[in-house]
């Protein structure tokens, strides 16, 4: 069996914040990623979804080697990465690529967006010039970008074409993982779809690999094949996309579906939104036992004290809740 | 017929950008009732927030041009007022929920002075009777502990709770109209949803007008009973919510609907609309919808619909809408 592309193991990411001022007390440490298992296979695209300071896009930047690990490992093709360092780890990054949020952050002002294509080739050795044209030219069609586009500067397009241009530019050397974070979440609602089915268009055509960070569970749940649903640093839950949806076995994957709203004003009105109670608490000092006792609308005693396992919750799709372990189910 | 809280006839916003006009509201017409509560929708740059801004007079005047045959917010033209008039406009008559609420409060005066400061002003009321009024402004929003978090700092706060103390501000004066522009934007969804329901709850007992300005139709499925989709511009449909839910007449309308995010919808039939918006700064004598329509024909090329009665309770900007007028 071919090992996965990327796969977790007890990862964990701790950030120590600065200490107080003239106190003696130790820096306070935020586990921002704590010890996750995940893996992603050949072609899979596997949505991580979760609500700001869930600790996701931490995840994805460990995941590719561009975020310090605490603990735990990260294989790539089963080969360990965790401990690459100088020119190895180098080299294991250039399989991986990275979409951000902001494409206007992450593209080079100053550079044409030909040459900003162009580079990544140039780098690791993709041929002669016009090989280089033919390839940036190939890739500028695959993102729906006309060809002259690429005189251009970056300033000079739309919100909507720079992410084509950071989507063709992460492609460009068909990475064996991409890690896309929140690339939709500064886009309309209108443009959100037309750069997802780019993403879809082009994992068929090249064979892409995608960890999908994303707030947006009812944006990019039909799109990606698994989902993992996380909360203050865990995966709460995770399994094959349609049935996470159909099936949410976790109370907070059900809150999420539950708080999606629908363009229908008949539904909308009959329907009621499980309350969650407050809001996420601090990362700084999470709760004990389970992480999701403080918001839970079904919380029993244990779950105050002991953290939940990980359950089976349906073919390939497992939960950490107790309810699962009780025999009654949340639902 | 009664006054109405927002009547706007022919507005028309343009922004000097390095000597170009840039047309951002183009002959937009829109009156609403006292107590109605309408959604506007539009992707960014398509005028929305302009139009609505421009009804406070909070662009900024040195470089937006305002021109409108009327413009008038419960019964008072607006733009002729001075300091004084707008001073008594803002808050008590019309207030702004905007989407960032970081960078709309002040971070060095505690949440509960900047609650209370309408209140003081407007009202006179002593420091200490708008301290207490600015308590039981922030257990109306659902902040937990009021007496607590008046004392506090806008950064003691999550997002979510600021964007309350924004809704206890616009709410301190009981205006006539709210307006709430993206305000759940930078929340996150189970957030979302809960200021969804708490404006909406609360707008249903004060009974005030409001504009509820986004770009995702599927927010304003439970808050809205009109919708005004703005597009380039210009507004190019105004329908009952029920009625342009079920049966969209302009196709961007359609193409929004479509695009929206939806658990009950497969990815393969999610149909996005092709293209990007037009360029501001050019004028076009033709449909500003017609490059990215389906339906677009030969006329939609060579001459602009004008936004037109479609039946009885519909305004369509379309040569070709897609659902038929209706009594």
């Amino acid at each position: 069996m071919t090992p996965p592309v990327i796969e977790a193991r007890g990862l964990t990411v701790s950030f120590t914040l600065p200490g107080g001022f003239l106190t003696r007390r130790p820096p306070p440490t935020v586990q921002a990623v704590s010890a996750v298992d995940l893996s992603v296979a050949k072609g899979e695209t596997l949505a991580l979804v979760g609500e700001s300071g869930c600790g996701k896009s931490t995840l994805g930047r460990a995941l590719i080697r561009t975020q310090s690990i605490s603990n735990g490992r990260v294989l790539f093709k089963g080969r360990d990465i965790t401990d690459l360092k100088g020119e190895a780890l180098r080299a294991a990054r250039s399989s991986f690529q990275m979409i951000f949020q902001d494409p206007y952050a992450s593209l080079n002002p100053k550079m044409r967006v030909f040459d900003t294509l162009a580079e990544p080739l140039r780098v690791h050795g993709g041929g002669s010039r016009a090989e280089i044209r033919e390839r940036v030219d190939e890739i500028l069609d695959a993102v729906g970008l006309d060809r002259s586009f690429g005189a251009r500067y970056p300033h000079e397009f739309s919100g909507g074409q720079r992410q084509r241009v950071a989507i063709a530019r992460a492609v460009v050397l068909k990475p064996d993982f991409i890690v896309a974070d929140e690339p939709l979440s500064a886009l309309d609602v209108s443009l959100q779809l037309q750069v997802l089915k780019l993403f879809d268009a082009l994992r068929r055509r090249f064979s892409l690999t995608y960890l999908f960070v994303s707030h947006d569970l009812a944006r990019v749940f039909g799109f990606a094949d698994r989902v993992a649903v996380m909360y203050l640093g865990k995966i709460v839950e995770i399994g094959p996309a349609t049935s996470l949806v159909a099936r949410p076995a976790h109370p907070y994957t059900q809150a999420l579906i539950a708080a999606a709203p629908s363009p229908d004003p008949v539904l909308e009105a009959s329907r009621e939104v499980p309350r969650l109670s407050g809001e996420i608490p601090s990362p700084l000092d999470p709760p004990g036992g389970c992480r999701f006792h403080t918001r839970c609308p079904f919380v029993m005693p244990v779950c105050r004290s002991v953290e939940p396992p990980m359950l089976p919750a349906g073919p390939d799709h497992r939960a950490a809740c107790h309810l699962l372990g009780s025999g009654t189910g949340p639902a | 017929m009664t006054q109405a809280v927002l009547d706007i006839e022919n507005l028309s916003v343009t922004f000097r950008r390095g000597g170009v006009p840039v047309r951002a509201v183009r002959d937009v017409s829109l009156r609403m009732a006292p107590g109605e509560v309408v959604g506007l929708v539009g992707e960014s740059g398509s005028g929305k927030s302009v139009a609505m801004m421009s009804a406070m007079r909070l662009l900024d005047e040195k470089r937006a041009e305002i021109a409108a045959k009327r413009l008038d917010v419960d019964g008072r033209p607006v733009g002729g007022l001075g300091r004084r008039g707008l001073e008594a406009l803002r808050g008590p008559v019309v207030s702004y929920i905007f989407q960032d609420p970081a960078t709309a409060l002040n971070p060095l005066l505690t949440v509960g002075w900047q609650i209370g400061e309408g209140l003081r002003r407007h009202r006179g009321l002593s420091r200490e009777a708008a301290r207490r009024e600015a308590v039981a402004l922030l257990a109306k929003v659902g902040v937990p502990a009021p007496e607590r978090r008046v004392r506090q700092f806008p950064h003691q706060l999550s997002g979510g709770m600021r964007q309350r103390v924004m809704i206890a501000m616009a709410l301190s004066l009981a205006p006539k109209l709210l307006i709430a522009d993206e305000p759940t934007t930078a929340l996150d969804v189970t957030v979302q949803a809960e200021i969804v329901r708490l404006v909406q709850g609360i707008q249903a007992a004060e009974g005030m007008a409001m504009v509820w300005v986004t770009h995702d139709l599927a927010l304003l499925a439970r808050l809205a009973r009109r919708i005004v989709v703005m597009y380039a511009g210009r507004i190019v449909e105004d329908a009952p919510a029920d009625r342009l839910y079920a049966a969209p007449a302009h196709p961007y309308t359609a193409g929004l609907l479509a695009s929206t995010s939806r658990l009950d919808v497969a990815f393969a039939d999610q149909k996005p609309i092709p293209g990007s918006p037009p360029d501001p700064a050019l004028d076009p004598v033709s449909c500003a919808f017609a490059p990215r329509c389906f339906r677009a024909s030969e006329r939609c090329r060579a001459e602009r619909p004008e936004l037109l009665a479609h039946g009885g309770r519909r305004r369509v900007a379309c040569f070709h809408p897609l659902a038929e007028a209706e009594p």
